[in-house]
């Protein structure tokens, strides 16, 4: 059946190609459909403008020519056991309002495995959600675009429109839900029959040692690239730093060095998230009792401020609070000896780490902790497997 | 302290040093009491407060506003609630004010006081820029409606001006002007209510009056006011061009401490009434800012005992400007309001889908 993707509600499509409604040929990894994607990665880089958004410079060399080529393979091989060349699957994604770059990783990933896909964006998605659609609109002129456009679309709708939803996922194969326990829990009783991925809540964590053979300069950079981007609210950006074993100078270093370099990264982070800090704090203690650290002395205990981020240190740290942590750029803090201080929980996606993974004295334990570990400084990487699941292998329909 | 004689303390009479010692005394025994009667504020107190008690109103962590908008804080069992008080906010959710029959009576009382103060004991005709219905309240007593109720005590001969859809009643405003144009009338209304349902409506209609002595009274902040760019001389002058001789008063206050308003004086001040303090704390990090610097608002009062609202660090900016040296001659600190901290964006991943 050919839906006509005709809405009477009110629908905004960012991008639908002409044909875009007609089936499409399944073209999973072909190179037709490997040059496209390559051709938007190409075309962000060479513009000079982009240069100041680095969550979208990362996309684009994520999806860079040799990196396809590595994915190729994995893909071919996913693909082998269906039919390249019979009609392509369709993939209908809802898109997280708060990391803006997720739903195009999630698309092109999907186009590459050669669905059609239609990703629905959020009214409320940042600057970098509107300027990527530009791009992609702009880009879908060329030649090597218009067979991006034949499987790829973009809508914005109302998340009141029950109906659109129903509509589009009548429509897909799969779908896919970013981000948010009620979000998922809204969507799942829309077509509940609908053969659904979904990514709910998650919080993330570092655990630092803050060894000799590193820099504290470099590893305080790499903390600021994995909690700026975003107000600290994506999933994988960490909300608390664990010290192991620590000397409490090394951590005052530390934080200074996070002083010095702020200037030189680029936020988005305001008076009103400094605000937000307080509040939260505030929020922890009374529901779920959460006690700092260390008392000023005279006047009560304070968030320690360093420019738009605050951070302190608690006495416990649950992953309750965690969970309830809204980002903002508040860094809990906690001193430990072993990370088996560290409690693990379902929700926990990435443990952040400022050594290699491989270290023996962090390995026994740190490696049970959370779905993902990775080096500081690359939490926002993405990666096919995302929250345990293979993302080539669950876009690869038939 | 026993009510009665804390009700009748001079309004604006305490200088800086009897205010800090009266202020210091009540807050620190309201900051015990709450302690031990709310959990809540118990476990806000072992976060950021210090092991032992803070010995000086300086130290007190004020709670912040928005808590009173997600938890049920109260230091009173379910028995005691005489009221619940909501906040009158059109969007997002409310604040939700526990009262027992004593704090409702003592903040009347002191309202009365403050009010007293500015407007004599003398009952003078009133109009209220707002419609009758607005006082019946269904889910709890609104901020509008116990403004509106706790000002109708200075009034008589009580008049809306507004009908049940919020439109100016031209024909019964006209009435209610002819009638008492020469006694001194009480005009009562929220700022943007007053601004666009009252003083746009004669505009455009075209109406002028030529009141003798008469007072308004308005609070409810200025937000909407600013996105049409109406600032607070603005505002006077477009009053007294259409109504004649008007004192116009702004107020500030909020539900979560009700009954201690700041009035405007003729300088332009809001003014800290004897029960109750401004200070004003750095957005970053909450130190106290001296006079003359912008900062986050927090509000001090002795009123209250059944919720533990006696500190209460709101979202508004603002800045003190002295304390007992205002023109005016009334003691206490005076201050102006700089607007609300700027919503944060809330982008998390629990509300993708909006």
């Amino acid at each position: 059946m050919i839906h006509s993707l005709k809405f009477i509600e009110q629908v905004k499509w960012h991008l639908k190609s002409d044909v875009f409604i007609q089936p499409q040929t399944n073209l999973a990894w072909q190179d037709e459909i490997v040059d496209a994607v390559n051709g938007l990665s190409a075309f962000i880089l060479k513009q000079p403008s982009l240069k100041a958004y680095p969550e979208i410079i990362a996309l684009a060399f994520w999806f860079r020519g040799a990196h396809l080529k590595q994915l190729q393979q994995q893909g071919l091989q996913a693909s082998d056991k269906n039919g390249n060349g019979k009609i392509a699957g369709k993939v209908f994604h809802i898109a997280p309002a708060n990391v803006d770059t997720v739903f195009l990783y999630s698309a092109l990933l999907s186009v590459l495995c050669g669905n059609q896909n239609i990703v629905r964006v959020s009214g409320r998605s940042g600057e970098v959600t509107h300027i990527l659609i530009e791009i992609i609109k702009l880009y879908a002129e060329s030649e090597l675009g218009k067979t991006l456009a034949r499987y790829l679309s973009i809508v914005e709708y109302s998340a009141q429109l029950n109906n659109v939803t129903a509509q589009l996922s009548r429509w897909c194969d799969l779908r896919v839900v970013w981000g948010g326990d009620t979000t998922i829990e809204l969507i799942s009783a829309i077509e509940p029959d609908t053969k659904q991925l979904s990514f709910p809540d998650r919080y993330s964590i570092a655990l630092l040692t803050l060894p000799e053979s590193n820099s504290i300069e470099a590893t305080a950079q790499n903390f600021l690239t994995d909690i700026l981007p975003f107000n600290q609210q994506a999933c994988s950006s960490p909300k608390a730093i664990y010290w192991l074993n620590v000397d409490e100078n090394k951590q005052q270093d530390f934080w200074q060095s996070v002083q010095q370099l702020l200037p030189k990264n680029k936020n988005q982070l305001t008076m009103s998230n400094k605000v937000e800090q307080h509040i939260l704090l505030q929020k922890l203690a009374v529901s779920h009792g959460i006690e700092l650290a260390q008392h000023s002395g005279k006047s009560f205990a304070k968030i320690q401020s360093v420019g738009p981020l605050g951070h302190c240190k608690v006495k416990n740290l649950t992953a309750e609070m965690l969970i309830e942590h809204s980002g903002n750029g508040l860094v809990l803090e906690m001193q430990i000896e072993t990370p088996q201080q560290i409690e693990n929980n379902d929700k926990l996606q990435s443990l952040l780490l400022d050594v290699e993974v491989k270290d023996v004295e962090v390995k026994e334990c740190a490696l049970n902790l959370g779905k993902r570990q990775a080096q500081l400084g690359k939490a926002l990487e993405f990666d096919v497997y995302w929250d345990g699941i293979n993302l080539i292998e669950s876009f690869t329909l038939n | 302290m026993q009510m009665a004689s804390l009700v009748n303390m001079p309004v604006y009479g305490l200088n800086k040093l009897e205010k800090k010692q009266f202020l210091t005394a009540r807050l620190l025994e309201l900051t015990q009491h709450h302690y031990q009667h709310c959990g809540e504020y118990k476990r806000l107190l072992h976060c950021i407060g210090e092991t032992c008690m803070p010995k000086d109103a300086e130290h007190i962590p004020p709670v912040a506003a928005r808590l009173f908008k997600e938890y049920q804080l109260k230091s009173i069992d379910e028995e005691e609630i005489f009221r619940l008080m909501r906040s009158s906010g059109t969007h997002g959710s409310q604040s939700s004010i526990y009262l027992d029959a004593d704090s409702a009576k003592l903040q009347s009382q002191v309202l009365v006081k403050i009010l007293q103060h500015w407007l004599g004991k003398a009952r003078r005709p009133m109009l209220l820029i707002d419609a009758a219905q607005s006082v019946q309240n269904k889910n709890g007593m609104t901020a509008r409606a116990a403004g509106l109720q706790g000002l109708s005590f200075f009034g008589r001969n009580h008049c809306y001006a507004l009908n049940s859809d919020m439109q100016l009643d031209v024909a019964r405003i006209t009435e209610f002007f002819q009638r008492y144009e020469q006694e001194n009338i009480l005009i009562f209304g929220f700022t943007f209510i007053v601004w666009q349902q009252f003083i746009q409506q004669l505009e455009k209609l075209n109406l002028k009056f030529n009141l003798q002595n008469a007072t308004l009274i308005h609070g409810g902040g200025w937000k909407k006011m600013q996105q049409q760019a109406v600032n607070d001389a603005l505002f006077q002058q477009h009053i007294k061009n259409r109504l004649g001789d008007v004192t116009v008063h702004d107020y500030y206050g909020m539900v979560e401490q009700t009954g201690t308003i700041y009035m405007q004086c003729e300088h332009g001040y809001l003014h800290a009434p004897v029960w109750s303090d401004v200070m004003i704390r750095d957005t970053n990090d909450l130190h106290l800012l001296p006079f003359g610097e912008k900062g986050l608002i927090q509000v001090n009062s002795t009123l209250p005992t059944s919720y533990p609202g006696h500190c209460i660090l709101t979202e508004d900016l603002g800045v003190v400007h002295g304390e007992d040296d205002c023109q005016c001659g009334r003691l206490g600190k005076y201050f102006t309001v700089h607007g609300r901290v700027p919503n944060a964006q809330v982008r998390g991943c629990s509300d993708t889908f909006s």
